[in-house]
């Protein structure tokens, strides 16, 4: 039997947020931004639902006088990630 | 990247380009710090190299430490250009390791002052050990070629002490011989840093750079 896919990471921006906080420790907003080619107000939002799901750990901050803000993973979301991604090789090991 | 429905293919595309995008802009420049301290104590080491030939009063051999005076601060120098926004797990690694061998450094420095060894043998094996471990965990093989020759070639120097210095010149009152001697150490020392450093620097960027 087919499973479910998490809806929440499987939305094109937020799992490509995911993926990259998956393979480095932290990143700031800027890099993401950068990295997906997603519009501020955009990634804004969905960083929010990350963090509100417990996904992300969102840490405001300075670099010199300039604002920061830094996102890293957080053992949740590492849980979640996996499991969205046992559940795609579900999917694909059934002929996709 | 508006979209919020997509196929389990897509999905699984996106995962694989984000990480390999993130690894590909992450390495990049890498080879930067080796290109810093290779040239530094390259051209240091050159200077010295005429003070020694030259007989110049032996206060310019405190030129040496203009190697971590200017080292520091162009690493900071570079490492504030490079800001890359992320930090990974290897760049800790990478880091840490360093700091502790550049701290080393001044107990190899005490120890061969107090036991009159060769600070230059001793400072490459480490420097040769950090090389190595880089190119380890970077998987880079220039990189590890580069840091085991000069762990091999730390072995120069007390070679040279022993089939040289202790045959020939020692207790020779030989001054022209002795000071020949320690220029000619000078310049290997020169040399081996070169390859352990600035060629696998180069040899680093360029590659993430291509990719």
């Amino acid at each position: 039997m087919l499973r479910e896919l998490n809806p929440l990471l499987h939305s094109e921006l937020r799992l490509a947020i995911m993926s990259i906080l998956i393979s480095v420790e932290s990143a700031d907003f800027v890099y993401l931004r950068e990295q997906t080619g997603a519009t501020a107000g955009n990634l804004s939002v969905q960083i929010d639902k990350l963090q509100q799901a417990g996904y992300i750990l969102v840490e405001k901050g300075f670099n010199g006088k300039k604002p920061r803000t830094t996102c890293s993973i957080t053992e949740q979301g590492v849980a979640a990630f996996e499991e969205y991604v046992d559940a795609l090789r579900s999917y694909i090991g059934k002929g996709f | 990247m508006e979209k919020t429905k997509f196929t389990e293919e897509q999905s699984l595309e996106l995962i694989t380009s984000m990480i390999k995008d993130s690894r590909k802009r992450l390495a990049q420049n890498s080879g930067t710090p080796f290109l810093v301290w290779g040239y530094i104590t390259v051209a240091v080491s050159i200077f010295e190299y005429f003070v020694m030939a030259q007989q110049w009063p032996y206060g310019w051999t405190w030129m040496w430490f203009a190697i971590p005076i200017l080292g520091w601060p162009a690493m900071m120098f570079a490492i504030r250009n490079q800001e890359k926004g992320a930090k990974n797990h290897i760049d800790r690694t990478i880091s840490a390791m360093w700091w502790v061998l550049g701290l080393s450094t001044i107990f190899v420095y005490l120890i061969a002052a107090a036991y009159k060894a060769s600070l230059f043998s001793l400072i490459v094996l480490l420097m040769g050990i950090g090389t190595l471990i880089t190119g380890i965990i970077l998987r880079e093989k220039s990189t590890k070629w580069c840091g085991a020759l000069a762990m091999a070639a730390s072995a120069i120097f007390p070679l040279r002490h022993f089939y040289i210095y202790k045959a020939e010149i020692m207790g020779s009152n030989n001054v022209e011989a002795a000071i020949a001697y320690l220029s000619t150490e000078i310049l290997i020392f020169a040399a081996i840093f070169f390859v352990m450093m600035v060629v696998p620097g180069h040899i680093l960027n360029y590659k993430t750079r291509k990719r």
